[in-house]
């Protein structure tokens, strides 16, 4: 039984919002909306573009 | 280098969250380095940077028009990129929302490819809840933490999408 509660707590916290990899892709998808729109990046919220170049 | 491949100059907005180049037919590009933190089997976090491109059309017909160019530009926005990081590295990912997610993934390998010899590329493709997941790290040969960085690459990618 420990062992099924375990791999369940796992699972929870695979599929929770802390995942960056699904963030990354939310992330994509708001910037993407936000190019097709016209909209400035800089109205994008929840993302941290860094100043790379 | 003939004008068919010269890279399109690119302009950083004025907040410096992104870049932009405008083709010749008109398309409008624009590319963005957001911050993404690797995990590592020792528990530490490695900082590198996450890079994605996106196209707002000029037209309809303008998709079908072939343009080296945009290959070209992009190439200089990552060698640009590790002139000024050649410590760090670069994450690339193709989800799968509209279905093209393995043509991008291909299309950016192969423009890797012409990078030369002072780069590494690894690829992984993942099945996450049913989609396929693509992703890439980039790192310049000669980055003394290029193994380090590699090891987190998969282990992050397998602690958060392995199934």
């Amino acid at each position: 039984m420990d062992t099924v509660k375990t791999k369940n707590t796992k699972s929870e916290q695979k599929n929770s919002l802390d995942n960056p990899f699904i963030k990354l892709i939310k992330d994509k998808k708001k910037i993407n909306a936000a190019i097709k729109s016209g909209k400035s990046l800089s109205k994008v919220k929840g993302v941290k573009f860094v100043k790379a170049i | 280098m003939s004008n068919l491949s010269k890279p399109y100059d690119f302009i950083s907005a004025v907040e410096g969250q992104d870049y932009q180049f405008t083709t010749q037919s008109g398309d409008k590009y624009t590319a963005w380095f957001t911050e993404f933190f690797l995990q590592t089997q020792d528990q530490n976090e490695l900082l590198i940077y996450s890079f994605g491109f996106e196209c707002s059309r000029n037209s309809t017909e303008s998709s079908l028009r072939f343009d080296t160019r945009i290959k070209a530009t992009i190439q200089n926005i990552i060698i640009e990129f590790f002139k000024k990081h050649p410590n760090d590295a670069i994450l690339y990912i193709c989800s799968s929302a509209d279905g093209k997610a393995r043509n991008r993934h291909i299309t950016f390998s192969n423009w890797f490819n012409e990078f030369g010899n002072n780069f590494t590329k690894c690829d992984s493709q993942i099945q996450y809840e049913g989609n396929d997941f693509y992703s890439s790290i980039i790192i310049l040969n000669d980055n003394p933490q290029k193994d380090y960085l590699i090891d987190a690459f998969f282990f992050t990618i397998e602690y958060w999408m392995g199934e």
